[in-house]
């Protein structure tokens, strides 16, 4: 029995013991196998494009949800599709390689050095993240400028508070564990510590370090600083130093005269608040004005060398009450004041701190204060001048300064990159006044005298309900649209009174000129056919090639019948470019006149034109509403059967007013010679190219044919109608849907429809070899069914 | 340097097959359009009108030339013509086929409706090419040339 006791111990015993070496193999070898894990992780997501998307994201922006939101649905894309050469070297270098040889970090380097800071920047926090000890070559290059104040501050540091006699090395850990959580904060905010606590390597550290401050040890604090170490200068290169723990801005008043004690305060409150507010809140860490604080710091360095120690610099331990106190700064009267003041005597160059500012340069400047906010409201007056100054990037500077001296969101800073704002130069509203252009000024205010032609205050909210599925912000672009035809205006405001998150969505979108413009065309028929949205679409993209452009100006005119599109023509005749390419005979075939509009107070009013006689139709029918509806009036049966008919594609409709009722013509499409419709080219009544080989013999030997129809929907309280008896041809029906008005009048909206009878017509034409389009006269009963079943009218039914 | 010519009984025979095999492509592209009958219904007599012109009548001089040369050996036996002047007339030639074809087949691909309005428009760019065409097969067809043998006896006398 003790025997088998002593030998059941012994096993436990040889278990134990094996498990502990085992266990110790692991620690030994744990980072090497965290390491290949990780690489393992990181280079599925590489191939899955998940794993990478989602970390960088948290790392690149957790300074906040609003710029979070923007990386996530904008940036994150942008880089997936971009930056396939930085993930290829990164997972080359961490992944294939395993060891980091120098020639392969300074490869990485000079990859990194023709990519955007912001794919820079996920490619070394991504190594950082990793441990990767590739980082301290691509560190000291990085930073082979800079003081190595960082790798020496820690050591520095420790060595100080051992010489204190009150020295615990257990207090001073957990207060560098205190310290890091603020370091983590103002390096990347909740989302690092988020990802910090999630991620499979680091949550270690941040459980040991920052949670379990009792359980931190020398060796893994030198660890956790290590990792800081690293990651530190990526975020706060500004930060150069700290400031004692009991650092108060009172003492200024203190140690200086008043004056000097002044001068600090208005450079303080000027430029450390916005700056700091701009930096904290930007989607960039190289925006204008941070690049322009960066300039501001080292004059006030030149300038002001015995005030380092008072602490312009935010420290990273104590960058929490730092950000508070500027907070305070922000509020308290007099200091708004002087901040307001001080720079008014800068653009006046008139102040004993204007030698600091006379060595920034007016670019800088105007970036700096078209960050700034509310409190330079003020200023607007002395920055309108520069709105017309000769140098134009001082020009652009100076509006978007306007710009932000009018956005009181989000800390007065404004949004970034400056073409969100300003998508043209300022001298194309300035002075060109053949240019219809598109301006969107993002602020929860109104203000009188921004040099805007009209501002508008929408509801975000409607907005965000949105204009069919293809068009999230569709409403907002729809608005913008009725705006240019309604005022005949050729520049927008555009006012939003939610927070940025979904305007800076609207705005930022690449696309938001060429969507307004799109609408544009929609604000007068509810909606183009998709072929005409792409058309247009290319038309006004900027980066299509000009021979793509004349392409699809002739696909446009191809479709010019459709009013809208010849408003949009016109828009493109305006452009010098187009104005060359088309020949007087094409201007004037396009008949640019407007739709039949009228000036009314407040803007244009539709009229819709009366037609008096009827063509006769190839095929005519009646139907009748399925069930049979009571009740109605007529405009309820005009808005059914023109949703029938969107529903069925034909968005283009024309309205006449005709006797008691009303008249629908649609544009004359392609169809099959069974009335049934030609799906793949529609809309195409022109010369079908081939498009296969097959395609290309039976043109060549058999030539090509065509059918087309129009319809007409006559609505009235006749049962026979009386028809003209001239035959019309083509050119008659496009000119009768093409003069057509786009809705109904108010006095037969309003008629009851009781005792109305719809007359379905159909004008049936067809292609001769000779090109031609004539009128033909069907004589098949069975093709007025197949003409009524392809255009989908479920609610009638043919009587 | 002496150049060896080409005989031009030889050169004529040459350019006859280019011509023949030439036209064959396009006569019976357009043969086979106006037979199927709704390519050009309508408007065949005026395509007809267009094509034949272009072909027919150099294709008819130059039967009746070699058909005269046929039964006139002996004067045509010994001239001879210079090869580059013939292998630029065979170029020009074939440069003119390649336009006709061109202008038939690439049809399908016009922006106008009507083919006979492409077929029209391509008589800007075919006839300076016929003219320069039927400008050098004319000197081999029409032009004389004497003989050696008969230069030597005119000469004598």
């Amino acid at each position: 029995m003790v025997k088998r006791l002593r030998n059941t111990i012994a096993v436990i015993m040889g278990m134990l013991i094996a498990c502990s070496s085992l266990q110790a193999q692991q620690l030994q070898n744990g980072s090497n196998n965290i390491m290949q894990t990780d690489i393992q992780l990181w280079k599925n997501g590489l191939e899955n494009k998940s794993e990478f998307a989602y970390n960088a994201s948290i790392l690149q922006f957790p300074v906040g949800k609003i710029s979070y939101d923007v990386w996530v649905n904008s940036v994150t894309k942008n880089i997936l599709q971009e930056s396939n050469r930085v993930k290829k070297a990164l997972a080359f270098i961490i992944g294939e390689k395993k060891i980091y040889p120098s020639a392969s970090i300074t490869a990485l380097i000079q990859l990194l050095g023709n990519e955007p800071d912001s794919i820079a920047n996920i490619a070394i926090f991504s190594l950082v993240a990793y441990g990767a000890p590739a980082i301290e070559p691509l560190y000291n290059t990085i930073e082979a400028n800079r003081k190595p104040y960082v790798s020496k501050w820690n050591d520095l540091l420790y060595e100080e508070a051992k010489k204190q006699d009150d020295f615990e090395p257990d207090f001073y850990y957990s207060q560098s564990a205190m310290r890091a959580t603020y370091s983590l904060r103002l390096m990347g905010g909740d989302s690092v510590l988020y990802y910090y606590s999630h991620h499979p390597t680091l949550k270690r550290y941040y459980k040991c370090y920052i949670l379990d401050g009792i359980a931190i040890t020398e060796q893994n604090c030198k660890n956790y600083f290590r990792q800081v170490r690293l990651l530190k200068p990526l975020f706060t290169d500004y930060v150069e130093g700290y400031v004692d723990d009991n650092f108060m801005f009172s003492k200024l008043y203190e140690n200086y005269t008043r004056e000097r004690a002044m001068n600090i305060l208005h450079l303080v409150s000027d430029t450390l608040l916005p700056l700091f507010n701009a930096y904290i809140h930007s989607s960039s860490r190289d925006t204008p004005a941070v690049v322009s604080a960066k300039e501001i710091l080292k004059e006030v360095d030149h300038l002001y060398p015995d005030t380092t120690n008072w602490g312009w610099y935010s420290d990273p331990w104590c960058g929490i009450s730092f950000f508070t106190k500027m907070n305070w700064l922000s509020v308290h009267k007099d200091s708004f004041v002087l901040y307001r003041d001080t720079i008014i005597a800068v653009l006046k160059a008139k102040t004993n701190v204007s030698d600091i500012y006379n060595r920034i340069f007016v670019k800088k400047l105007l970036v700096l204060i078209a960050n700034i906010g509310d409190a330079a409201k003020s200023l607007y007056p002395f920055l309108l001048p520069y709105t017309l100054h000769t140098d134009k990037d001082i020009q652009y500077l100076a509006c978007k300064a306007i710009l932000g001296i009018y956005t009181q969101s989000n800390g007065g800073f404004v949004l970034y990159p400056p073409k969100l704002l300003l998508p043209q130069p300022p001298e194309s509203y300035i002075n060109d006044d053949n240019r219809l252009s598109l301006y969107l000024r993002l602020s929860d205010e109104l203000h009188e005298g921004f040099p805007l032609e009209l501002q508008r205050k929408w509801d975000i909210m409607t907005a965000q309900r949105g204009y069919g599925s293809g068009y999230p912000f569709g409403k907002i672009y729809l608005n913008a649209a009725h705006e240019i035809i309604q005022g005949n205006i050729r520049t927008i405001n555009l006012a939003d009174t939610m927070p940025l998150t979904l305007i800076t969505r609207f705005a930022s979108h690449p696309d938001t000129r060429i969507r307004v413009f799109i609408a544009y065309m929609m604000g007068l028929s509810d909606t183009l056919p998709q072929q005409a949205l792409y058309v247009l679409h290319e038309l006004m993209n900027d980066s299509i090639p000009l021979v793509r452009k004349t392409a699809c100006l002739s696909v446009s005119k191809s479709m010019a019948i459709d009013v809208n599109i010849k408003r949009f023509v016109t828009v493109c005749l305006l452009e010098n470019y187009f104005k060359e390419r088309l020949s007087t005979e094409e201007q004037t075939l396009y008949d640019l006149d407007m739709p039949p509009f009228v000036r009314a107070k407040g803007g244009y009013i539709a009229v819709t034109p009366v037609i008096n006689t009827i063509p006769s139709p190839s095929l005519q029918a009646v139907i009748v509403a399925n069930p049979p509806a009571t009740a109605v009036k007529l405009k309820d049966v005009y808005g059914k059967l023109k949703q029938h008919l969107l529903d069925d594609g034909i968005s283009d409709v024309s309205t006449y007013a005709y006797a008691d009722g009303f008249a629908l013509f649609t544009r004359m499409e392609r169809v099959q010679e069974d009335g049934s419709i030609d799906k793949k080219n529609r809309w195409n009544c022109g010369k079908l190219k081939p498009d296969n080989i097959s395609e290309y013999f039976c043109q060549l030997f058999l030539g090509q044919k065509g059918s087309f129809r129009g319809v007409s929907l006559i609505v009235s309280g006749t049962r026979n109608l009386q028809f003209d008896n001239k035959l019309i041809n083509d050119a008659d029906y496009n000119y009768l849907f093409q003069k057509g008005g786009v809705m109904l009048p108010g006095e037969i909206a309003d008629a009851p429809a009781t005792g109305k009878i719809i007359h379905l017509l159909i004008y049936e034409f067809v292609k001769g070899a000779d090109g031609t389009i004539e009128f033909t006269k069907s004589q098949n009963e069975q093709t007025i069914q197949s003409h009524f079943q392809s255009l989908h009218l479920t609610s009638f039914k043919l009587q | 340097m002496n150049k060896e010519g080409i005989l031009l009984s030889k050169a004529r025979n040459r350019l006859f097959i280019v011509w023949i095999i030439g036209s064959i492509v396009p006569t019976v592209i357009i043969m086979i359009q106006t037979i199927l009958g709704s390519k050009y219904e309508g408007i065949a007599q005026q395509v007809w009108g267009w094509f034949s012109p272009l072909i027919f009548p150099t294709i008819t001089l130059m039967i009746g030339v070699i058909g005269a040369s046929a039964f006139n050996r002996d004067n045509d036996t010994d001239k001879t013509v210079d090869p580059t002047f013939f292998n630029i007339t065979i170029g020009l030639s074939v440069f003119y086929f390649l336009a006709i074809d061109t202008v038939i087949l690439a049809e399908p691909f016009s922006d106008k409706g009507n083919p006979l309005s492409s077929f029209t428009t391509s008589n800007l760019f075919l006839t300076p090419v016929q003219a320069l065409t039927t400008a050098a097969l004319g000197f081999l067809f029409t032009s004389v040339k004497k003989s050696p043998r008969e230069q030597q006896a005119s000469d004598n006398t």
